[in-house]
């Protein structure tokens, strides 16, 4: 059983086009709304423009975009990008789809998570929507330069080929966010030789953070919070330090050793399930809005849909 | 070796990541990366002293506003020395002013048509984990609006 689970498929495993297609359908919802704040509308859309002013984040950095806020500009972006979802989600032209999504996803991301380190929301989706299209990039160039005289291969495989590749490198940019998001935890708690060790160590001061969220949710509002569950935790932490350097822990190994999930099917679904587990606690105890996190792991990672198909399978040959 | 370099969009993705730190999408995701025994945040307070809810009247979460005067006080550090944790209210009196002034004049300048929010005051709220791990408290004002 546990040999199994860490069997390295790595390169072996095979997506089907359905997947792929299954895939698309629901991301393309998940990049429109994290590229226009969670307005589907093209009528409700607008992009600010003050916030550029300071310290910008990404091209708007490098550029001026402060032409996109014009409302017959953002109106044309709009529509470019309905245009590029549905030709994303049709499959076809995937290097365009792909690129200009990506493209409009930068620029206008660039302005709304300006200025620089204020949110963390959406970078996952614009890092998944990058690997798709360096991955179509690379099998255009791979396919008119390195690939001359070498046998042609069936329509089936090629669609096959381009889905396993298309599925595998959003998870590998997913698994990239989250590594990286644990070496930073590693490198800023003061780094030493055991990965986390000193992040871990610092656990029990997290209830100064938990207060702090409270109270800013209550200022935002001045509605008392729904629930107690922020108070509870920092109880708990308060009384079981421990406990919760335990709990903390393992959150941060998860987020460390994410790649494995990108060694076979049955470590991609345990590892979506747990780490959307740990976004589901850590936004019912902070606050914290990880619906893109969430809809990625739902997507790419536990697969649902696929294991529905495996499970209808052995059934059937079961009875057979 | 050859199934280690399927891996190879990944490590380029998070040496990117790690190097360019924030250039979006890129990003080294910070949050949370250190747990201080302290920490800070900012609310809003009316004339009569009574808070005020951010959001409806002004658009912007007290999160968002923390973060400008947090830009605020570190562009203070190049004159006053040591951490803010330490600095008196009148050291932080210039970066609460500016704070106020971001809401007034770039954030929601609707809101403040008319004289409405005059004496609107920022609230500069520490909190510190105590050497018996129980939370401790302490408020300033850091700006008021003329």
């Amino acid at each position: 059983m546990m040999k199994s689970l860490f069997k390295n498929e790595l390169g072996q495993i095979v997506y089907t086009s359905w997947e792929w297609a299954i895939m698309r359908w629901v991301f393309v919802f998940v990049v429109w709304a994290a590229t226009w704040q969670n307005h589907w509308l093209p009528s409700q859309i607008s992009i600010a423009s003050f916030e550029t002013l300071r310290d910008p984040n990404g091209l708007a950095s490098w550029f001026d975009l402060s032409f996109l806020s014009q409302p017959t500009v953002t109106a044309v972006v709009v529509y470019l990008c309905l245009a590029l979802a549905i030709l994303y989600v049709s499959g076809r032209l995937p290097l365009l789809a792909t690129g200009g999504l990506f493209l409009i996803h930068a620029a206008v991301g660039s302005i709304h998570n300006s200025p620089r380190g204020h949110h963390h929301a959406t970078q996952v989706v614009g890092l998944i929507l990058m690997g798709q299209f360096g991955f179509f990039l690379w099998c255009s160039v791979r396919s008119r330069y390195f690939q001359k005289g070498k046998p042609v291969v069936s329509r089936e495989d090629q669609v096959s080929h381009r889905a396993t590749g298309a599925i595998t490198i959003s998870m590998q940019m997913m698994c990239a966010g989250y590594v990286v998001s644990a070496i930073s935890k590693w490198i800023n708690s003061g780094g030493g030789w055991i990965p986390g060790a000193r992040w871990i160590a610092q656990v029990p001061n997290i209830i100064v953070q938990f207060s702090k969220n409270e109270a800013q949710a209550y200022y935002d509002t001045l509605q008392p919070p729904a629930n107690q569950m922020n108070q509870w935790t920092i109880d708990f932490v308060s009384e079981h330090p421990n406990v919760a350097m335990a709990i903390f822990g393992m959150g941060f190994y998860l987020e460390l050793l994410a790649f494995l999930s990108l060694l076979n099917r049955r470590l991609a679904l345990l590892f979506g399930v747990s780490l959307f587990a740990m976004h589901s606690m850590i936004s019912v105890i902070m606050r914290l809005n990880f619906v893109y996190f969430k809809m990625i792991l739902l997507l790419f990672f536990i697969n649902l849909p696929f294991w529905i198909y495996y499970l209808y399978q052995r059934k059937q040959k079961s009875r057979l | 070796m050859r199934r280690g370099l399927l891996l190879l969009p990944m490590l380029v993705a998070i040496a990117l990541c790690y190097v360019f730190e924030d250039f979006y999408p890129l990003s080294h995701f910070p949050m949370y990366s250190k747990f201080d025994e302290r920490t800070y945040y900012v609310y809003l307070r009316d004339k009569q002293g009574e808070p005020v809810a951010a959001v409806p009247h002004f658009n912007i979460y007290t999160s968002d506003l923390k973060k400008h005067y947090g830009r605020d006080l570190k562009a203070l550090k190049k004159k006053l020395k040591g951490s803010h944790f330490d600095w008196s209210a009148e050291q932080k009196w210039s970066a609460g002013m500016e704070t106020l002034a971001y809401l007034k004049n770039e954030r929601s300048p609707k809101a403040f048509e008319g004289e409405k929010w005059q004496g609107l005051a920022l609230i500069d709220v520490r909190i510190r984990r105590g050497e018996d791990g129980k939370l401790e408290r302490s408020e300033q004002v850091v700006g008021v609006m003329e």
